[in-house]
């Protein structure tokens, strides 16, 4: 089996991203680098989705064409902002600190 | 029998029963039910189909957030053909022609202020006053009669049709 090194984990997360976002005009997405290199943690910030209560990201496993676990949380621009200014607190799972977010949609 | 099948199993039943339904005349079953049925199959079907995938469930209270946020999770190319699309954008295309109507039908939640299948509310009237609403009685923004509703169930009932080859992701 083949190492997964720091370069292939970035590169899969923003093959993920053009995935889930390339058809979805105004769309941004940050990956929450996983320190261990298994999980590809995705915020989308996009207008289109519901200004939900509260958040919460799903998950599915690995699949033959992406060999990382990944977590896809979506939420609006206005939620995204106030996350970042401390307005909002959303309470996820472990692994979710916004501090640490890279953008990597669009390129 | 394990957390997928058993929502998988729950799921079907719920789209029996909308499938009914559906064949009963406009006149005699408020479409608050037939709204309720798809809202109830949309969630199971998509904890079905996290769990066949090898994901997590969220804890108690964040259920319709599964909903909300499972079709972009299911942007990947071999989830598409797993599902019969060989086409990649063309899954995509259909993910999101889907979201408004399971958005729309999601949000008609009791936990949500506003309207909702199943629990008289008070709110604003056409008139500007406020007053009591049943569902049973409402006119609800989302026509069960739709072609768009008709392809969320068609979605729905494919994804719970093909969960074992979703589920089969490691060996495939």
């Amino acid at each position: 089996m083949k190492t997964k090194t720091a370069g292939m984990y970035l590169e899969a997360a923003r093959k993920l991203a053009k995935w889930h976002a390339e058809d979805e005009p105004g769309t941004q997405v940050y990956v929450i680098p996983d320190p261990g290199g298994l999980v590809v943690n995705l915020i989308e910030v996009s207008d289109a989705f519901p200004n939900a209560a509260k958040p919460w990201p799903v998950t599915i496993g690995p699949t033959p064409d992406f060999p990382y676990t990944s977590g896809t949380l979506s939420i609006t621009p206005t939620q995204f902002h106030q996350v970042g200014t401390g307005e909002l607190q959303l309470h996820l799972p472990a692994g979710w600190d916004f501090s640490r977010k890279q953008k990597v949609w669009p390129e | 029998m394990n957390e997928a099948e058993a929502f998988k199993r729950q799921a079907a039943s719920d789209l029996e029963v909308l499938e009914l339904l559906l064949r009963q005349p406009v006149k005699d079953v408020s479409d608050c039910h037939r709204l309720h049925y798809l809202q109830m199959a949309a969630e199971k079907a998509s904890k079905a189909a996290v769990k066949a995938l090898g994901g997590d469930l969220p804890k108690e209270g964040r259920t319709h957030d599964v909903v909300r946020a499972f079709l972009s999770a299911l942007k990947r190319p071999w989830i598409g053909e797993a599902l019969g699309w060989e086409d990649f954008r063309r899954f995509r295309g259909q993910l999101k022609a889907l979201r408004p109507t399971l958005y729309a039908v999601t949000r008609l939640q009791p936990s949500s202020p506003g309207p909702n299948v199943e629990y008289p509310w008070e709110g604003p009237t056409a008139g500007g006053s406020v007053d009591w609403h049943v569902p049973a009685e409402y006119s609800f923004p989302i026509d069960p009669r739709s072609k768009m509703f008709e392809r969320l169930v068609g979605f729905l009932r494919l994804m719970l049709d093909r969960l074992d080859v979703l589920a089969q992701r490691g060996s495939a």
